[in-house]
């Protein structure tokens, strides 16, 4: 069935973190991440908070919050990258953040990359929740 | 079943190193010799090795450079990084064709491998039957990052995700991971050393103008979704050479040979007949 919520929406992130909490690849290959990051989707700001490849929480930050790193891009950026298939450039997370001008990695790096086998994985489910753009 | 390919090994020095190189190669025929991409080895080439089509014309050949997969580094690797240069891989594949006793063949590259058939292009015309450029340019900067060989940092599936993106979506999955598989064996340091020629060391827009190619045929073809270098960085330097051929694959990533063999085969048939 279709889903009808709102991409990158509380409610649609609600069901992007079932997805991949549920998710058989991240069950093995994400036992060791845990971190804390910010995906922002045009003015939208969310903070996932992931432990031992579980996402335990993803909320609005604070200014009490603090992240390891950050994902940012625009929302006309991700609503392209969350197609079934999606065009080229687009279809990549590190190609997005290292080519597109209106998308970027920021904060520790480092700690990005040595995740970033899980954290790709991740952000291609959603490709999975489905949901209605803009 | 009884498989066509047949693996062994030449013996070859380079610049005072003494190489044990691996090689595989199978069907008879025009030698087509295949050269992997950074940071992998020959089995990129597996499927093509297996494709009768092509093994009714061609004898299909695929080499290991040393430092990937069965070529073992030479004696002393240990005291200095592995760094390729454009020089030190013209000068392996050319001994190794030298070593193996092929003669006139048919190159076909992909990434820092098809770069470098540009270059041989430019150097010995009169040595090949033409160059079959995939995913390559005269310049591809960019892509060397110290996330490639840290300590900190897993190199097997920081390099296997660094470039399983580059490959299109449309590509069967079992394929795709077979790509990944691969680059996550390489040794440390390895694919970092490959970049560093692939990114920093390439640079020949000063001389692909000068390829001759009435003596060696070039043609070039990238996937479009490949972003390591994109259709546009391939026309622009087809643009340069005189002659040369340029198509862009759609549904098409970075690694032709291994993604989707099937659809290569469609895009090179035409050339393969001009060709021989």
């Amino acid at each position: 069935m279709a889903n009808s919520l709102h991409m990158f929406s509380p409610e649609w992130m609600e069901q992007f973190r079932q997805v991949v909490n549920e998710d058989r690849e991240l069950s093995w290959i994400a036992r060791w991440m845990t971190c804390d990051f910010v995906w922002r989707v045009g003015e939208a700001v969310y903070l996932f908070h992931v432990v031992g490849g579980k996402v335990i929480s993803v909320v609005a930050p604070t200014w009490n919050d603090s992240w390891d790193f950050a994902i940012e891009g625009t929302e006309e950026a991700w609503s392209k990258f969350a197609q079934p298939l999606p065009p080229p450039m687009y279809y990549d997370l590190l190609g997005m953040v290292t080519r597109l001008p209106e998308c970027r990695l920021t904060g520790n790096r480092l700690k990005a990359m040595q995740h970033i086998r899980s954290l790709t994985r991740m952000m291609s489910l959603v490709r999975e929740v489905g949901g209605e753009t803009r | 079943m009884k498989d066509p390919v047949t693996g062994r090994y030449v013996e070859m020095t380079v610049q005072g190193k003494h190489y044990r190189i691996y090689y595989e190669s199978a069907g008879q025929g025009v030698p087509l010799v295949c050269l992997h991409t950074a940071g992998a080895d020959s089995r990129q080439y597996q499927e093509l090795l297996r494709n009768r089509e092509l093994l009714s014309r061609f004898q299909v050949i695929a080499f290991d450079l040393p430092f990937h997969g069965r070529s073992m580094p030479p004696k002393e690797w240990w005291l200095e990084p592995y760094r390729l240069t454009t020089d030190l891989y013209v000068e392996f594949i050319m001994t190794f064709l030298q070593t193996a006793d092929i003669e006139e063949p048919l190159m076909l590259g992909c990434s820092m491998g098809g770069n470098i058939t540009l270059e041989l292009a430019y150097r010995f015309p009169e040595k090949f039957r033409g160059v079959i450029a995939l995913e390559a340019a005269a310049a591809t900067g960019g892509r060397l990052n110290d996330y490639l060989f840290h300590p900190q940092i897993n190199g097997g599936e920081m390099c296997a995700t660094n470039v399983y993106g580059l490959m299109a979506p449309q590509s069967p999955e079992h394929l795709r991971r077979d790509v990944w598989w691969i680059y996550s064996q390489g040794a440390p340091g390895v694919y970092y050393g490959d970049i560093s020629f692939y990114s920093e060391d390439w640079n020949a827009t000063d001389r692909v103008g000068k390829i001759d190619t009435s003596q060696c045929p070039v043609f070039l073809f990238t996937g479009e979704y490949d972003y390591s270098c994109s259709p546009e960085m391939s026309r622009r330097t087809a643009a340069l050479i005189p002659g040369a051929e340029f198509h862009v694959m759609k549904t098409m990533g970075h690694f032709p040979m291994s993604e989707n063999p099937d659809l290569l085969m469609e895009y090179l048939r035409p050339v393969l007949d001009k060709l021989c």
